[in-house]
């Protein structure tokens, strides 16, 4: 090889933000354009959605009231264009339904789940790293979810620092492993607040089965918790843990309280 | 988002499936190297030193033109975030050469501490 070889590196076909359409010329995408089908229940099923992915502005799944397993996994994933989502018949998804489905946007996109009140434990990883984007924060609501009780079930769902009350503002109850790992971005001190959570059931084992896991040691508030058992935090990625004075002595009664459900440096506060 | 420091350094993230990484060959005086013959194999492991069957990337493409590329496909920016060696060679027959070597690192998630 010759000595006087110069090389040089590039970096070529990075993907970058086109301007998505104006509302006139939009795209859309109805259950029509689906590789699936739905029936009169309104339940959908596409066993291997994974090889499909559609292009779609505004993606319309009204009508479909079930998504089973895997129905719409990676379905938008690096289709990037994706700007608006209607789901608001859904009322019930299965193991895997939206994972990874609206990962990797490049836009701000909405998306609303307006009628889906729980997701049932056998709904494990339903919305794992669904709402991921490289520009933007989504608007990603569920507002009337009131029960998360799928493991795994919004693990990695979020690149950004969202808020969980405003994509979570009812939700009652959470219960299962990794329920919320890692599902946000998270900065050493941050503040992640879910008032309306009233009740907590972690993992058996596992430091990073617990339920709530920061990899950063964050402040996480509980006002309106009032049962909370097994193991919830992970050890280094609680810094705090506040719940309101009105329900000390119910917390300081819960099992977990002598570990503090895993937060083990962690402090408790109870100044809500 | 992939960008390259130093000269050679790479860096991608998990959303960089799909670029393409591309080096272009010349001889000192600006004409274009001839790869015709030749393979090229890239091979990206923890260190250098590991030997190459402990790779998490291994390719070997034959040559043509005057430039290397492959395409970072999923199943290389889904590794575990860390700073790898990577490695390009020209093989022609018995004869294998070692044009290049610097750092290869895969980021997790841009924003959030990744798994």
């Amino acid at each position: 090889m010759e000595k006087d070889l110069v090389i040089t590196l590039t970096v070529e076909n990075q993907v970058k933000p086109e301007p998505y359409p104006v509302e006139s010329e939009r795209v859309g995408c109805t259950i029509g354009d689906f590789l699936g089908t739905v029936d009169e229940n309104g339940t959908y099923v596409e066993p291997n959605s994974y090889n499909f992915q559609a292009d779609a502005v505004v993606v319309d799944l009204s009508g479909i009231k079930r998504v089973n397993q895997s129905g719409f996994e990676s379905a938008f994933y690096f289709r990037p264009m994706v700007k608006k989502v209607i789901a608001d018949d859904l009322v019930e998804v299965g193991n895997k339904a939206f994972s990874n489905c609206f990962a990797d946007q490049y836009i701000e996109y909405e998306v609303s789940f307006g009628s889906l009140e729980e997701i049932s434990t056998s709904a494990a990883s339903c919305f794992s790293n669904a709402f991921t984007s490289r520009f933007g924060t989504p608007i990603v609501r569920f507002p009337k979810l009131k029960r998360v009780l799928a493991s795994s079930a919004f693990q990695g769902a979020f690149n950004r620092s969202i808020q969980p009350d405003d994509v979570f503002p009812v939700l009652e109850e959470v219960s299962g492993n990794q329920v919320f790992y890692n599902f946000r971005s998270t900065r050493n001190d941050d503040v992640i607040r879910f008032s309306a959570v009233k009740k907590i059931t972690g993992a058996t084992s596992g430091a990073t089965n617990a339920t709530f896991v920061s990899f950063n040691s964050v402040i996480w508030e509980f006002p309106s918790v009032e049962e909370i058992t097994g193991l919830v935090f992970y050890s280094s990625g609680a810094k705090e843990i506040h719940f309101a004075a009105s329900n000390k002595e119910k917390i300081e009664a819960c099992d977990g309280f002598d570990t503090k459900w895993g937060g083990t440096n962690a402090t408790i506060y109870f100044d809500l | 988002m992939a960008f390259v420091a130093n000269g050679f350094d790479i860096t991608i993230d998990r959303f960089d499936h799909g670029v393409n990484l591309v080096w272009n060959l010349k001889h000192a005086d600006g004409s274009d190297y001839d790869l015709t013959g030749y393979e090229a194999q890239i091979i990206i492991k923890k260190n250098a030193y590991d030997p190459d069957t402990t790779a998490i990337f291994d390719r070997t493409i034959s040559g043509g033109g005057s430039s290397v590329s492959f395409l970072v496909e999923d199943d290389l920016a889904s590794n575990p975030s860390d700073t790898y060696h990577y490695a390009i060679r020209l093989i022609k027959g018995d004869f294998v050469d070692t044009i290049l070597q610097a750092k290869f690192k895969i980021c997790g998630n841009t924003f959030a501490q990744g798994v």
